[in-house]
């Protein structure tokens, strides 16, 4: 929801960036209020992968210029860590198997990093049980997923379930969703956006990384906007998102290009 | 070579302990023999061994341990195991010698029809220790299962040589050797599984996962597969891998500092064979020390 009296989440100023010497980043900018939903759409190669996982401190990544802030804070110059307990939270395109580690445990220690940094206690560990089941019941999850290793052996549906119950559990100020909807049947997706939908609120923001615009039938973003070549090239409103559907993204570049 | 150690360990053979189960007796309660070092410069040769006749069944626990002793010594150890027809052993082999130590351990396993054995063999200590472990089933259905975990740092260096022989049809075995490698460590594995021709419809797999954390730290490790018998199935694997910068990203993406990251990713990597171990105390203490360890 558009107000413009809310604070700002994120600003992102003239961003560069690049991997192993390969610029990916060219000049992109972005400003992301609270209540606000954004999605950020491209192609392949387009760079929008590369900026969820700059903004959530990805070590591969070498940021040459620009500047961003969170909450007022530069984010660039916190440790990965340090971003995800002040309220940044990437939801991984592929998040990864830790066999070994049961989610229970996982999702324990990662809220209790949480507490630390706000100066709470850590959670007991039955009150902890609770909540987690609080949060199951909003992505429809069985309790047997605790007890499994950490995306060990889930499927892709699981896996991108797991990582909205772990946003549900960190309540985040900004949820980055990395290509959430890939992968996954018309069941699955309507599961993962409403648990979406139903953790977005007025004090928090969400930026949806997407290839399709099927995503956006079901989570509705105030703001499109359109990368290519490292750089935002158009910004809209959900009618922009439609007309990509229809019209493929070809109209954009050439505009840009001329 | 390992001939001279169980030589040498025979030649001071003054007693020994003995676990003799009668036929048809199930011990509920872990058997536990503790080799506890307490001399400095001792030369410490024990020998071990454990009957299970026909039917019987039993949890057997070996720990290799040195008090507060701070200095350098020697173990030589000797355990032979038979299983009898439908017996069945599940040993769990803790080798915690101090840091100066130097272990050398044999273990030789004796399976008759359809007898199981387990062996869970973990390398906490020692500056130099070497397991030799040799399986032979004699009669036919027999089932053998060999987990085996090496955490390593310092320069300490620790071998585990294992030899599984298939003397009859139907035999089944299952072998997961896992390393960790830290500092100037090194870790060997050498397993040989021989399937002769009497040995057919033998179902085996071996897999050796070894994890590299330091760029001084070494591993060699040697999948070693003789099959002459022509209806068999018999897999094997070796993996030698470091962190993953994105794992330990992912981690670092839910508040897990990177120190904190590296060492649950390693907890993971040990815990499959840590949990193994049926004996519920000793497991939550190799748990409790695996997940500290740096």
């Amino acid at each position: 929801m558009i107000n413009a009296n809310s604070p700002t989440i994120l600003s992102v100023k003239n961003l560069t960036a690049e991997i192993d010497g390969n610029p990916i980043l060219k000049g992109l900018n972005l400003e992301v209020k609270a209540g606000e939903i954004h999605a950020i759409m491209g192609i392949n190669g387009s760079g929008k992968s590369t900026l969820s996982k700059i903004l959530a401190g990805h070590p591969a990544y070498k940021v040459t210029g620009g500047t961003v802030e969170f909450m007022g804070k530069d984010l660039l110059d916190m440790p990965a860590e340090d971003r995800a307990r002040s309220g940044v939270f990437l939801a991984f395109q592929y998040p990864m198997a830790i066999p070994g580690v049961t989610n229970l445990d996982f999702l324990r220690v990662s809220y209790n990093t949480k507490c630390k940094h706000e100066g709470r206690e850590e959670i007991d560990p039955f009150d902890f049980d609770e909540l987690v089941e609080s949060k199951l019941e909003l992505l429809k999850m069985d309790p047997s997923f605790l007890s499994r290793g950490v995306n060990e052996g889930f499927s892709g549906g699981e896996k991108k379930r797991n990582e909205i119950l772990q946003m549900a559990l960190l309540e985040p100020k900004l949820g980055i969703l990395d290509e959430i909807d890939s992968g996954l049947d018309i069941d699955a997706l309507r599961v993962v956006a409403s648990g979406v939908n139903a953790l977005a609120n007025t004090d928090n923001a969400m930026l949806l990384v997407t290839h399709y615009q099927r995503l956006l039938d079901y989570i509705t973003p105030d703001y499109v906007h359109v990368m290519a070549d490292g750089r935002i090239l158009q910004t809209g409103d959900k009618a922009l998102a439609l007309e990509l559907e229809a019209k493929g993204y070809d109209w954009i570049l050439e505009g840009a290009a001329s | 070579m390992d001939e001279v150690f169980t030589a040498l360990n025979t030649a001071s053979l003054t007693d020994a302990a003995i676990v003799w189960l009668p036929k048809n007796l199930s011990v509920e309660t872990p058997i536990h023999l503790a080799y506890i070092t307490t001399v400095k410069g001792a030369i410490v040769q024990p020998r071990a061994l454990v009957v299970a006749e026909s039917g019987s069944q039993v949890t057997l626990v070996e720990s290799f341990t040195h008090g507060d002793l701070k200095d350098t010594y020697f173990t030589n150890s000797v355990t032979e195991v038979v299983v009898l027809d439908n017996g069945s052993v599940n040993h769990s082999r803790i080798q915690w010698e101090n840091p100066k130590a130097i272990h050398v351990g044999k273990t030789v396993v004796t399976q008759g029809r359809d007898a199981r054995y387990v062996c869970n063999a973990i390398s906490l200590g020692g500056s130099l220790s070497r397991h030799n472990l040799e399986v032979h089933q004699q009669g036919s259905q027999a089932d053998t299962q060999l987990y085996g975990l090496s955490l390593l740092a310092g320069d300490r260096t620790a071998d585990t040589h294992s030899l599984i022989v298939f003397n009859q049809p139907h035999g089944m075995a299952k072998q997961l050797n896992k390393c960790i490698a830290d500092d100037r460590s090194h870790g060997v594995f050498n397993g040989r599984i021989y399937v002769p021709k009497i040995a057919q419809e033998t179902d085996a797999s071996q897999l050796s996962r070894n994890l590299l954390l330091s760029s001084k730290a070494r591993i060699d490790t040697k999948p070693e597969l003789e099959i002459v018998a022509d209806n068999v199935k018999c897999a094997h694997g070796a993996t030698v891998s470091q962190l993953e910068e994105d794992e330990v990203f992912y981690l670092q993406s839910r508040g897990i500092d990177a120190i904190d990251a590296r060492k649950l990713l390693k907890f993971a990597f040990a815990v499959e064979v840590i949990n193994q171990i049926p004996v519920v105390s000793l497991r939550d203490r190799l748990i409790a020390l695996a997940r500290t360890k740096d």
